[in-house]
């Protein structure tokens, strides 16, 4: 289990490190910047803002996670098959507006900062989810499902003991893949006066400090990566069973 | 019948225009087993689905123990009955011996009488209990799969069980080897039992009667000599087949039935044991020549067992 | 048409319905400062009442209906009935007001139409019309909606005033979200493709090229614009002349590099996957008949793998074209200028002038793409 978790905990380190003594990205800062920039962002401590992006990332992907399994769910049961039609095409909707125009159009009716850039993320983040959970259950052999409820297991029975637990594999990709793209989609909120990392990038494009860009983005694409091996672990972790060995 | 196990009446289920079982009727004693034979889409297997209703009927009724089996929950009714399908439908992600303990759990049996019951079952299809318990159903092969998943239809102690092809997808050794195992399993707990299959040696070999069916209906059911006796029709004789009937026929009897007292000359040198069939004994006789075989039991002669008598058995119009 | 399905088209009606019936088909705004008015459907005109009563009564045909033919052709009625009713009440609303007032389209609209058009394209995806047929049939409604726009139909509407006072903006916006595209696009396929080829033939530059480009995705967009305008402004430095063709720090270059590199791991991961799926037994049956590698590949591998291939391109296109509205961030252009302007001035009209021709450029591009892609997986047998 050890070697599963030892990138994501390197990396993890490594981010808060950079995030509580970002002077030690100075030297290849300079190679960036013009002369008489700032090197270092610090209107707000670089550690606020990442936290604030993970709640932000965090909040977003437990709706995201909660409504893409519950639509999966939903789909796969024998009531629920004509609805795969509309589940699919509304995803798919959605992953075809541009988080920047999920964020336009939110704005006027939600404000500015954090309640739009929540929405886009929920929005976008659902697909994944909804895609991995639908293909994962079906995944699950059909005599294997024929075996449960031929024995008497109820719908909710076979739901929770056998089919969830066999398609945790496929889900947790989804989940993965749908983390860490909003990751890096949160810092189109710091456009709109959302609180995170993309605030440092935003600043630097607005006074051409390319010093600030290239900050924001290793920190967030530091954030990325480490939550990718996490996750990655944590599959990992799911595919040798032992997460539902009973 | 009376007090039969399970009694069906007037079946019939359509899918759309079609009709895959029509108004079937038959009754299955406790303690024997009934196989359902036939082609693929004659309704056999939409006919073990409404039993332990994975299907629902359009019409009739299926009386399970007396009872009409609409009365109970079809979850609850299902956990009292064994259901073995072809795919075998072990869950990948527990081990074998949490797999045979599904039924149970749901059940509500405490841990001791759970581990005790997975324990005997695991010996009674010969694995080792200690080593075949913890492992995952990967590790196995396709037979062993399938005698686990023999051994789970019967954790809870059901009185009948369903198999739906269930030697289907393995080797032909693997194959007579399991329906031997089975054979003996089942006459030793008393289990009554309904077997589709699509092979007819299988029926012969696992059924008490066979039913023959066609285009959703049953078209003769009978035991096995007297269907190689006497087929009704022309689908039937075509399906049980009628070459080497005399042999077949032998096939299901045994050396003990014709034995008889040893004469006072000296025993033949050829011998056969009291459990061999006679169409066993009948290819030693060809091949060894010879009217007369000795039977021998525990090294010691016990009788003789005489060609005229094996050849009376196979012929038309015998008992 | 079975229960499920009933319940089904329940689930597109009933919203329709219910949108139009508690949201405001129209915004009326006597100038832009003072708040809005909604203005219900059957209100907006003399006749709007009969009208919203007909487009009720179509929504019912939709559920109550047995055929799925006949259900499209409700869904389409009623959505031309719903677009009719907006410009109608718009004409009427401004005929009164002054030159200042606004009205723009409602939310009661906006969710009626969109579950009226889910409502249409459910039922076509249950007739099991192929792809292209499919796409012949939206031209109907496309080339109404043209119409419509060019008769000036709906010039009443808020959305179309923006559009008039930006004209050339909205032009501009186009030629410039076209470019950044199909910019992007013609290096990312010259070099994606390969190394998804390349992927496939050598195993050990798979596990270099994949991780690479997994991080270059994993980059927030806004980054790697921002990122390439330092080389591309020093190299416009040391090269004058590269001025002359557009390449410099900002504007469309830093874009399209970036929208260039974003492309690059669908493209590649697709074309692998692609390749890699065509079964074993095909390429040793070629093999087996003499094909050399190269004939191998291009008569056998890729057009088995063409339609996994071409779902990348699709996924790319897609992704591009939604992508290019950040580049007006540095400069870049496309329909993004147009939501960062609306979105700075809180013109909703503005923001929706930049995000509807986008979406509808991805919508496009996601139809013409499946229709390829069914053409192509219709080739092979089982």
């Amino acid at each position: 289990m050890k070697r599963y978790f030892l990138a994501p905990l390197v990396l993890a380190a490594l981010l808060v490190l950079l995030l509580l003594r970002p002077e030690l990205m100075t030297p290849l800062l300079r190679l960036l910047a013009e002369p008489g920039q700032d090197l270092i962002y610090d209107r707000k401590p670089l550690m606020t803002l990442a936290l604030w992006h993970l709640a932000l990332v965090g909040a977003a992907g437990l709706v995201a996670t909660a409504t893409g399994l519950a639509l999966g769910i939903l789909v796969t049961r024998p009531g629920g098959a004509e609805f795969m039609t509309l589940a699919r095409m509304a995803s798919n909707l959605g992953q075809t507006f541009p988080p920047i125009a999920v964020l336009a159009v939110a704005v006027p009716l939600l404000g500015f900062g954090f309640e739009p850039t929540f929405l886009a993320l929920c929005v976008y983040g659902l697909l994944p989810v909804f895609e991995t959970t639908v293909a994962g259950l079906r995944g699950v052999s059909a005599p294997v499902r024929e075996a449960a409820r031929g024995m008497g297991l109820s719908g909710v029975q076979r739901l929770w003991r056998v089919e969830l637990p066999l398609a945790m594999p496929v889900i947790l990709t989804g989940i993965r893949l749908s983390t860490v793209i909003n990751i890096g989609t949160a810092t189109i909120g710091s456009t709109v006066g959302a609180v995170g990392l993309g605030e440092v990038i935003v600043a630097g494009l607005q006074s051409g400090n390319t010093a600030f860009v290239a900050q924001g983005a290793a920190l967030v694409a530091l954030m990325a990566i480490c939550a990718e091996t996490a996750l990655r672990g944590l599959g990992r972790l799911a595919d040798s069973g032992a997460l539902t060995r009973a | 019948m009376k007090g039969a196990m399970i009694r069906v009446e007037g079946l019939t289920r359509r899918f759309g225009d079609a009709v895959a079982v029509d108004a079937i009727g038959f009754e299955v004693a406790r303690g024997e087993v009934l196989a359902l034979v036939g082609t693929s889409g004659c309704g056999k297997s939409t006919t073990l689905r409404m039993i332990n209703r994975l299907i629902e009927p359009d019409k009739g009724r299926v009386e399970i123990a007396g009872r009409d089996a609409r009365e109970m929950a079809p979850d609850a009714l299902r956990r009292g009955i064994g259901y073995v399908i072809q795919g075998v439908g072990l869950f990948p992600h527990w081990t074998v011996a949490r797999n045979i303990s599904t039924v149970p759990r749901l059940l509500g049996w405490d841990r001791s009488r759970i581990a005790a019951r997975v324990d005997e079952l695991l010996e009674l299809f010969g694995f080792d209990p200690a080593e075949a318990g913890p492992k995952y159903p990967a590790a196995l092969s396709g037979g062993q799969q399938q005698r686990i998943g023999v051994a789970r239809a019967m954790a809870a102690e059901p009185e009948i069980l369903l198999m739906d092809e269930p030697f289907g997808a393995l080797d032909p050794v693997t194959r007579a080897r399991l329906q031997d195992e089975f054979t003996a399993i089942r006459r030793r707990s008393g289990l009554t039992a309904i077997i589709v299959t699509h092979d007819m040696d299988e029926a012969f070999r696992l059924a008490d009667r066979i039913a023959v069916m066609d285009a959703g209906r049953i078209l003769q059911i009978d035991t096995p000599e007297r269907l190689l006796r006497g087929p009704r029709e022309g689908f039937v004789r075509q399906f049980v087949g009628l070459d080497d009937r005399a042999l077949r026929i032998l096939s299901l009897h045994r050396v003990r039935e014709l034995a008889r007292p040893a004469p006072d000359a000296p025993a033949p040198a050829q011998w056969v044991a009291p459990e061999d069939t006679l169409r066993e004994a009948a290819s030693r006789l060809i091949w060894e020549g010879g009217e007369a075989l000795a039977v021998v039991e525990a090294d010691r002669i016990t009788g003789e067992i005489r060609a005229e008598d094996i050849w009376r058995v196979g012929t038309r119009g015998a008992a | 048409m079975s229960a499920p399905a009933r319940r089904a088209a329940l689930v597109y009606a009933g919203p329709a319905l219910g949108g139009l019936a508690l949201l405001p088909l129209l915004d009326f705004r006597a100038n832009r400062i003072v708040g809005g008015d909604g203005v219900m459907a059957w209100a907006a005109t003399g006749g709007s009442a009969y009208a919203t009563a007909l487009l009720a009564a179509l929504a019912l045909g939709t559920i109550l209906s047995g055929s799925q033919v006949l259900r499209l052709a409700l869904a389409l009625a009623a959505l031309a009935l719903l677009g009719w009713m907006a410009g109608q009440g718009a004409e009427a609303l401004m005929a009164e007001a002054s030159e200042f007032a606004r009205v723009s389209l409602g939310g009661g609209f906006w969710i009626a139409a969109a579950f009226l058009a889910l409502a249409a394209a459910d039922a076509a995806a249950r007739i099991g019309l192929r792809a292209m047929v499919r796409i012949a049939l939206l031209a109907g409604p496309v080339a109404a909606l043209a119409l419509a726009l060019q008769t000036g139909f709906f010039d009443d509407l808020s959305i179309l005033r923006e559009y008039q006072a930006n004209r050339d903006v909205f032009d501009a916006a186009l030629a410039g979200h076209l470019r950044l595209v199909l910019g992007a696009l013609v290096p990312a396929l010259l070099i994606g493709l390969p190394l998804g080829w390349l992927c496939f033939a050598r195993p050990r530059a798979r596990a270099v090229i994949l991780p690479v480009l997994n991080i270059l995705q994993t980059t927030p967009s806004i980054a790697m614009f921002g990122l390439l305008m330092v080389p591309l402004g020093a190299l416009a430095r040391s090269y004058p002349g590269l001025r002359d063709w557009g390449v410099g720090g900002i504007g469309a270059a830093p874009a399209i590099v970036a929208l260039a590199l974003y492309a690059l791991l669908p493209i590649a991961a697709n074309t692998y996957a692609g390749l890699s799926g065509v079964p074993a037994a095909m390429r040793e049956a070629g093999r087996g008949m003499g094909l050399s590698p190269a004939r191998l590949l291009a008569q056998v591998e890729l057009p088995l793998a063409l339609p996994v291939i071409l779902t990348g391109i699709r996924i790319t296109v897609v992704q591009t074209i939604g992508l290019a509205a950040v580049a007006a961030l540095i400069g870049g252009g496309g329909f993004g200028t147009l939501v960062f302007r609306g979105m700075g001035q809180a013109a909703m009209d503005l923001v929706l002038l930049g995000t509807l021709p986008i979406v509808a450029l991805a919508i496009a591009a996601s139809l013409a793409f499946d229709a390829m892609i069914e053409a192509t997986a219709r080739g092979e047998a089982a």
